[in-house]
């Protein structure tokens, strides 16, 4: 019978509309017939007919008054159906809604649990405003019912009611009363209420749900008894408790540690995020050490489940190695990519191993590399060769085995392959100075196939530095000066830089190509960047050409792969959000849910100030800055690796997630 | 807080439940949804779903198929995604316990009774409880079998402990209380089924050598008993801990590197005596999950690339897979799936040791060939040599 319903969804907008003022009518004969139904068997066939058309998006709120009529029958499934109605309906029918309210009343005095707690968490869910008032005594009532299951159903509902309308939640000390709850001997009893406090309080701006060491131990204590979901709210209400003296956070980390056992991953990662958080709070590095032991088989435990909750954990592990690498430093293996994960899953993953590879480990990581290299998956082996080439600056010992093994890739002659191995050669060139500049001949056979912008400005880059060792640099760069006005500003800068280099180091050769150059950057081009450099290049070299040298030539500034990190005070954030929405975008909340509150880390007399992850300072951008205006290439030179590298992890996953 | 959990049917985007519990997302999220996956099959193939969490209008999607059927949370928190997925994993094995299977008729069939489930699993966005056991005292609507699955379903449904006369008793259901006391002892069969799976993840460098290997376990009980009877289950002794440093040298010893547990295991004496007391609810639980790494795999493969003289376009691949288990034990269903490289042209196959029970494909769009051995015995040995056509680059020489 609820098939047949349901082939209306496949008329015609006025055939259906048709249908169902005529399907309603029937309805409700069906619903007010007189006919003998002593079990009331045939209204529950109606019902479940109008709540199947519910589902489909049929508008059934015509029947709303005989529905009601329906509320006093005394049969639990039937209430049940009648209710489901409401919820659905009574915002658009306030006035009909407000005739149930006496029946809700009798329910929620009902003498069966069920029933009390069944009519209290729906009227909770009717917003509107005379039923919410209505809601009000019984509620107080009920939130002290002594059944458990009222009990917990009266928190949720403070939560719904708080939604509604928050003055009237704090006037009649509901938020009190929650409290209390607290210490209720009903550990579902007291999760429910602490997940309605942390929601109250994420949406307030006067209640601030801060636990003290006693209650922050008592919740921690409770955790044994709730289910797996009450162990998550309370694991997460725990991030508002905040440690004074010494010994509080380990006490409690000490507590929570069993839950990494537990077989629900949310209650896992929940507990992980509490455990991090609190070590920013411990003075004993043993301690810390220890507590870094045991989060990391859980961690990696988490990655034998389905592709969604590997992503989902390959997020948040990539986060937490940040901050305290030691955690997973020894299970680099567990990241190896199979050749059937999905792309996103693999992209995670070559971020965590390039993180995690050391001295000790960049052989099997590199290997590894090479073998992602060949797969079929352009983006997968797109950044394989570049975790390549950032692997040997990253690990000095290694570069040898690197190049070799870029230059291997770039035989392949596989023109995307080619050109990332262009882009990570470049660092590489910059990172060790005077030691590989003898594969440049290599690099300047595949001139002809760079299509794409980055590694174009990256082989011009090359060719500038090394205008003095490449015999026709001046013909090569003329080449590409022949689509000067065509390029996209990144080229043209990088162009601009290598002319003026070539000049320099080789006036005769550089001399024709340099003032149709600067010509083309300070009159045809309408960026500003490229004028202003080109202004800046005229009048260095027709001013004073010694000076111009000195500085265009100077020493470049050494690049490393430590500004690959995330911002800290980003990743602090991100650190309290673990295991939310916002640890898989990398994104802090407010930026896609408005009117979040922001966490941040509050000071206590306990809070180690500086942690692993920040004690290597960024440099000072400012001085970097400063030195990079001096090498004539600022906006390009000066940060494009750091930038670039990260990005395309964090963007292409990201955006696959944001963007669709 | 999650804000709405619907279930769709992918064939003809038929909404199938639809439960909106905080009224702040639109009602057409669903709609939303189905243009979502609609254009990201006609991009990238019918197989190929979406990324699981995304984000439309404000608007937050995470949703996970199973057995055909999307189920879908929308949300504008920043929710727990663990807890999301988690939750909707149980949500269908709640399905199945309570309505016998999870199918697209079943879900029609039982629309009423699922609605009632979801009032009781969800509160307001928040998970309550998904124990079988603790809401069958609070569901009352009967299950509505799919008729086609009559039989199969016929013991699983037993899970449903109410009695039949429903109609009767639910005439003064004020009477009942909260603890379950619908059970009149109608079934009288103590049933428990328990499966052991395990998954092995393993690593090879080109010549052979294990990289990482790994065994991903889980022990799943399915119980149908009533009285809620204590099982106990007791691993081989020689089983060791990570964290045990005792015998951590024993050879034979197997060495757990994390093991999680089932609420409703009792594992106080797992550290010791490597035993597990569980009290399983009825319906289906995974009593524990674990991992062990070792080098100890039940069988190694051996490739081997030669170049064929004469033809430098051509190379012969021979693979190798020796069994390391007793000869009385079979493994059944094994796949050897080999990636060629891009220059693949053509590619033909022949078996060495020719055992009928096995073959071996092609497959030209992933470059890769799959190796099919029904049957594999233990301590022998199978081969198979691949001939590889390459696109010949003459403009290389």
């Amino acid at each position: 019978m609820v098939i047949a319903v349901q082939s209306s969804v496949n008329f015609k907008m006025s055939d259906a509309k048709y249908f169902q003022r005529g399907k309603i009518h029937e309805l409700r004969t069906e619903l007010n017939s007189e006919k003998k139904d002593k079990q009331h068997t045939k209204k529950k066939t109606v019902l479940k007919k109008i709540v199947a058309n519910m589902t489909m998006g049929n508008d059934m709120s015509a029947l709303f008054p005989d529905v009601i009529n329906c509320m006093q029958i005394p049969v639990l499934e039937i209430k049940k159906m009648v209710y489901l109605y409401f919820i659905n309906y009574s915002r658009t029918k306030p006035d009909i809604a407000v005739m149930a309210i006496p029946t809700f009343m009798k329910d929620a005095d009902d003498h069966n649990p069920l029933i009390r707690a069944l009519a209290i968490r729906t009227m909770g869910y009717i917003n509107v405003d005379k039923i919410i008032d209505a809601l009000v005594d019984p509620l107080r009532r009920c939130l002290r019912d002594k059944d458990p299951y009222v009990r917990k159903t009266s928190a949720m509902a403070v939560a719904k009611l708080y939604m509604h309308d928050h003055e009237l939640v704090e006037c009649e000390g509901f938020v009190d009363l929650l409290r209390d709850m607290l210490a209720d001997p009903n550990p579902t009893v007291v999760a429910n209420a602490v997940a309605a406090l942390t929601e109250i309080s994420e949406r307030s701006n006067t209640i601030t749900l801060k636990l003290n060491t006693t209650v922050a131990n008592k919740l921690a204590a409770a955790l044994n008894e709730c289910t797996e979901w009450g162990q998550t709210y309370i694991l997460e209400a725990l991030m508002s408790y905040i440690p004074q003296d010494m010994g509080d956070a380990e006490v409690l980390a000490e507590r929570i540690a069993p839950r990494l056992q537990h077989a629900n991953s949310s209650v896992v990662l929940t507990a992980a995020k509490v455990i991090m958080y609190l070590m920013n709070y411990m003075t004993k590095e043993e301690d810390i050490t220890n507590l870094c032991r045991k989060l990391s088989p859980p961690l990696v435990t988490l990655l034998s489940n389905g592709h969604e909750v590997q992503y989902v954990a390959l997020r948040n592990i990539l986060l937490i190695i940040q901050r305290r690498p030691e955690v997973l430093r020894n299970d680099i293996k567990v990241f190896f990519c199979k050749y059937n994960d999905p792309i996103y899953v693999k992209l995670a993953k070559l971020e965590i191993m390039f993180r995690l590879a050391s001295v000790s480990n960049v052989d099997q990581v590199l290997s590894e590399l090479k073998e992602y290299a060949t797969e079929v998956d352009v983006d997968f082996v797109r950044k394989s060769v570049r975790s390549i080439g950032r692997l040997a600056v990253k690990i000095e010992s290694t570069a040898d085995r690197c190049i070799a093994a870029l230059l291997e890739l770039i035989q392949t002659k596989v023109n995307y392959v080619v050109q990332e191995a262009i882009v990570v050669i470049k660092d590489i060139f910059r990172k060790y100075p005077n030691q590989y500049e003898s594969i440049i001949g290599t690099l300047c056979e595949n001139l002809d196939n760079l299509d794409e912008p980055e590694a174009k400005a990256a082989m011009i880059w090359i060719i500038g530095q090394y205008a003095d060792r490449i015999e026709n640099s001046d013909v090569l760069l003329d080449d590409f000066l022949f689509t000067f006005l065509e390029e996209p500003v990144e080229v043209q800068l990088s162009l601009l830089t290598a002319t003026v280099k070539l000049f320099i180091k080789r006036p005769t050769a550089g001399q024709e190509l340099i003032p149709k150059v600067l010509k083309w950057a300070t009159e045809d081009v309408d960026n500003p960047d490229l004028r202003d450099r080109g202004y800046i290049y005229w009048r260095l070299l027709s001013t004073d050409p010694a000076t111009a040298k000195t500085v265009v030539l100077s020493d470049k500034p050494r690049i490393s792969t430590e500004s690959d990190n995330m911002e800290p005070a980003l990743l602090d954030e991100l650190l309290l959000h673990i295991s939310s929405l916002s640890s898989i975008y990398h994104k802090s909340p407010q930026t896609f849910i408005p009117n979040s509150k922001i966490r941040h880390l509050t000071h206590s007399p306990v809070l180690n100030r500086r942690y692993p992850g920040q004690q290597q300072q960024q440099p000072n951008l400012l001085d970097s800055d400063i030195e990079n205006l001096a090498s004539g290439s600022l906006g390009i030179e000066a940060n494009p690796y750091n930038l670039d590298v990260v990005n395309i992890g964090e963007n292409y996953v990201g955006d696959l997630l944001l963007d669709l | 807080m999650i804000s709405q959990f619907f279930i769709l049917s992918p064939q003809r985007g038929d909404t199938l439940i639809f439960r909106d519990y905080r009224h702040d997302t639109p009602r057409d999220t669903s709609d939303l949804f189905l243009d979502k996956l609609k254009t990201w099959h006609k991009e990238h193939g019918p197989d190929q779903d979406p990324p699981p969490i995304f984000n439309v209008d404000g608007v937050q999607i995470l949703f996970t198929n199973i057995q055909g059927l999307y189920f879908v949370c929308t949300t504008k928190f920043n929710v727990s995604t663990f807890m999301t997925f988690e939750l909707l994993d149980r949500i269908a094995s709640l399905i199945r316990d309570f309505c016998g299977i999870l199918s697209e008729e079943c879900v029609r069939l039982n629309s009423s009774l699922i609605y009632e489930l979801l009032d009781e699993v969800i509160d307001y966005g928040y998970p309550q409880t998904t124990s079988t056991d603790q809401l069958k005292s609070v569901i009352y609507e009967e299950p509505v079998l799919a008729k086609k699955e009559n039989i199969i379903i016929d013991s699983i449904t037993k899970l449903r402990a109410h009695g039949t006369n429903l109609g009767v008793s639910s005439n003064k259901p004020i009477s009942k209380p909260i603890v379950n006391s619908h059970d009149e002892g109608r079934y009288k069969q103590n049933e428990v089924f328990i499966d052991i799976i395990e998954r092995i993840v393993a690593f090879f460098a080109s010549d052979g050598m294990t990289i990482h290997s790994e065994i991903n376990g889980s022990i799943q009980i399915k119980s149908y008993l009533q009285d809620n009877s204590e099982i106990r289950i007791t691993l081989s002794s020689n089983m060791a801990h990570g964290r045990d440093t005792y015998n951590s040298d024993d050879r034979f010893g197997i060495m757990f590197n994390d093991y999680k547990f089932h609420e409703s295991v009792d594992s106080s004496d797992f550290e010791g005596h490597r035993q597990m007391i569980i009290f399983p609810p009825e319906g289906e639980i995974t009593a524990m999950i674990y991992r062990i790494s070792g080098d100890n795999l039940p069988f190694r493969i051996f490739p081997q690339i030669l170049d064929v003289p004469e033809s430098p376009n051509k190379i012969d691949i021979i693979i190798r897979i020796r069994t390391d288990f007793p000869e009385d034990k079979i493994a059944t269903k094994c796949t050897v799936i080999v990636p060629l490289p891009h220059i693949t042209q053509s590619v033909s196959n022949e078996h060495l040791d020719g055992f009928a029970d096995q073959s071996a494909r092609y497959d030209s769009r992933v470059r890769k060939v799959f190796w099919t051995i029904n049957k594999l015995k233990g301590g022998t040995e199978q081969s198979l040599k691949i001939k590889v056509g390459l696109i010949f680059f003459w403009f290389y020489h």
